[in-house]
């Protein structure tokens, strides 16, 4: 046999493969060009995800809370009723330097500042309610002066608003005079540019949130919470605002729990309301003035629950704090300290 | 028109059926015997009697593929007309390179094989083929078959001609250690 007869042979190879071979269809070699790219493409979704965790854990790093400014102004009824409105407010750098002095104003004007907003009746707090809502959006005090109730101290470390935060939006009340004239337009939000907070802005008023899980003690059910943390430099009043998802449909009364006294400071201070209003969760509260206290002394931490299921952990916090008389403050206490709700701390 | 039309013109005596089968048909066989004896001329001579052959052949035969019938007796008259063509000490240069390749592991022997030789190669090697990837294997029937050249083969599988000519050198190796465990070398 030889190559010839060989390549005859060939010749009567069976159809099928002789036939097969004619119309070879070979395309591009897709492996050599998609896995490369698919492989790139998996690793920048891993980086992508990991990326933040890693960001966050990284020393000295930390994801900064989800806080926006809140302007508030609390007014105080003869029955001594707070009654505290929070809104979004354009805090201009003179509004912010006049809220530095007066923090770092003396106790006399405080208290009389305190004082001066005690005299406001409900009735003309319900006028001026009335009256500043038909300013809307652009009703903001014209000025902030000496004369207007405590100042607001804000400390701004994200600018994102949440979504649903144009619902909350309500006028700033303030009970005096001022409040009438026209002032300059509300923003949606604050940025930390505009509210340009000083050190001592900062330092004022902090909060940390905590995601925790706890069950609910009467039903047992599996709850996702958040812890928060709320520190002060000196004694104050304020307010938080819990800004839950505003489309869950649940029973906020019955699914929504604050939970005190996780700092095991929280008996001290006086926690005067907290109910939703709406869309938001109001806790609205005042803490007393110690002189040699430390800053871990004057910490309030809130514990917020909802029902897993519900998935409405990406709340927005906000909040806002002002000097409060210790006179004052004893008279909070004496009326309200018995209706505190929240379960001791053994109990989650 | 297909092949069933074309064997009804061959067994209506239509002279029609030479044309269209040259016209179907006729690049690919020029292409075969051109890669098998090396010439232009030589591969039309070899179509040419590949039809006179099939002519002469149909009726009676009715061949189910006619293409690969068509194909076959061109093969055969071209690797005929190689033969003659190496017996007549004709210039190397007209020689096919597929049948050097393949006569790098077939023993030169003499061109007389039994039917029994014949036919127990026929099935190695359809054994063999049917044995490798279709990739390979339709490489291999490619260039030992058609005779198509390495720059075609390179278009057609996408591979470099490098490559094609690595990949065909290991499967006739390999054809060659399956013949001779077979007995057949």
């Amino acid at each position: 046999m030889n190559a010839v007869t060989f390549s005859q042979i060939l010749t009567d190879l069976p159809d099928e493969i002789v036939e097969r071979a004619a119309k070879p269809s070979y395309g591009k070699p897709v492996l050599r060009y998609s896995l490369p790219a698919a492989a790139a493409g998996i690793v920048l979704l891993i980086a992508a995800a990991v990326w933040p965790k890693l960001r966050t854990e990284l020393p000295g790093v930390t994801e900064p809370p989800a806080i926006t400014a809140v302007t508030t102004a609390a007014v105080t009824s003869e029955a001594a009723q707070t009654v505290t409105v929070s809104t979004y407010t354009a805090v201009t750098k003179a509004q912010t330097s006049a809220a530095s002095t007066q923090a770092a104003g003396t106790q006399t004007d405080a208290a009389q500042t305190a004082a001066a907003a005690v005299t406001v009746s409900a009735t003309a707090l319900t006028e001026q309610n009335a009256a500043t809502a038909r300013q809307t959006e652009t009703a903001a005090p014209a000025a902030v002066t000496e004369t207007a109730p405590p100042q607001t101290v804000l400390h701004t470390t994200n600018a994102a608003e949440p979504p649903h935060t144009t619902k909350a939006t309500v006028p700033l009340i303030v009970p005096t005079e001022q409040c009438t004239t026209p002032g300059p337009t509300i923003p949606s939000s604050v940025t930390e540019s505009e509210t340009n907070p000083t050190p001592e802005n900062e330092n004022r008023i902090r909060f940390l949130r905590t995601a925790a899980m706890m069950i609910d003690p009467e039903t047992d059910e599996l709850f996702e919470s958040e812890e928060i943390s709320c520190h002060f430099s000196e004694a104050s009043e304020g307010n938080l605002t819990y800004y839950g998802d505003p489309d869950a449909n649940f029973d906020r009364t019955r699914y929504t729990y604050i939970l005190a006294d996780v700092s095991g400071h929280f008996t001290e201070a006086v926690l005067r309301s907290c109910a939703w209003d709406t869309d938001h969760y109001s806790i609205i509260f005042s803490y007393p003035q110690e002189t040699d206290s430390t800053p871990e002394k004057y910490s309030v931490k809130f514990l917020i629950a909802f029902p897993k299921e519900l998935n409405i952990t990406a709340g927005q916090l906000q909040g806002s704090a002002s000097p409060v008389p210790r006179s004052l403050y004893d008279g909070l206490l004496a009326e309200n300290a018995e209706s505190v709700p929240f379960y001791p701390r053994s109990e989650y | 028109m297909n092949d069933q039309a074309i064997i009804t013109l061959f067994e209506q005596r239509s002279e029609q059926a030479i044309s269209v089968s040259e016209q179907q048909y006729g690049a690919l066989c020029r292409s075969v015997a051109r890669g098998i004896t090396g010439s232009s001329e030589d591969a039309e001579e070899c179509l040419n009697d590949a039809m006179l052959t099939a002519w002469n052949a149909i009726p009676p035969a009715k061949p189910k593929n006619f293409r690969a019938y068509l194909l076959r007796l061109v093969r055969n008259a071209a690797l005929d007309r190689y033969r003659a063509a190496r017996t007549e000490k004709r210039s190397a240069q007209q020689t096919a390179g597929s049948l050097d390749e393949l006569a790098e592991i077939i023993p030169d022997g003499s061109d007389v094989v039994s039917e029994t030789e014949r036919r127990e190669t026929l099935a190695a090697v359809t054994e063999f083929l049917l044995s490798l990837p279709q990739k390979q294997r339709d490489l291999f029937v490619q260039r030992y078959w058609y005779a198509a050249e390495y720059d075609v083969l390179s278009k057609t599988f996408r591979m470099s001609e490098a490559h094609v000519r690595v990949t065909l050198s290991r499967l006739r190796k390999r054809l060659q250690k399956y013949l001779e465990k077979e007995g057949l070398l």
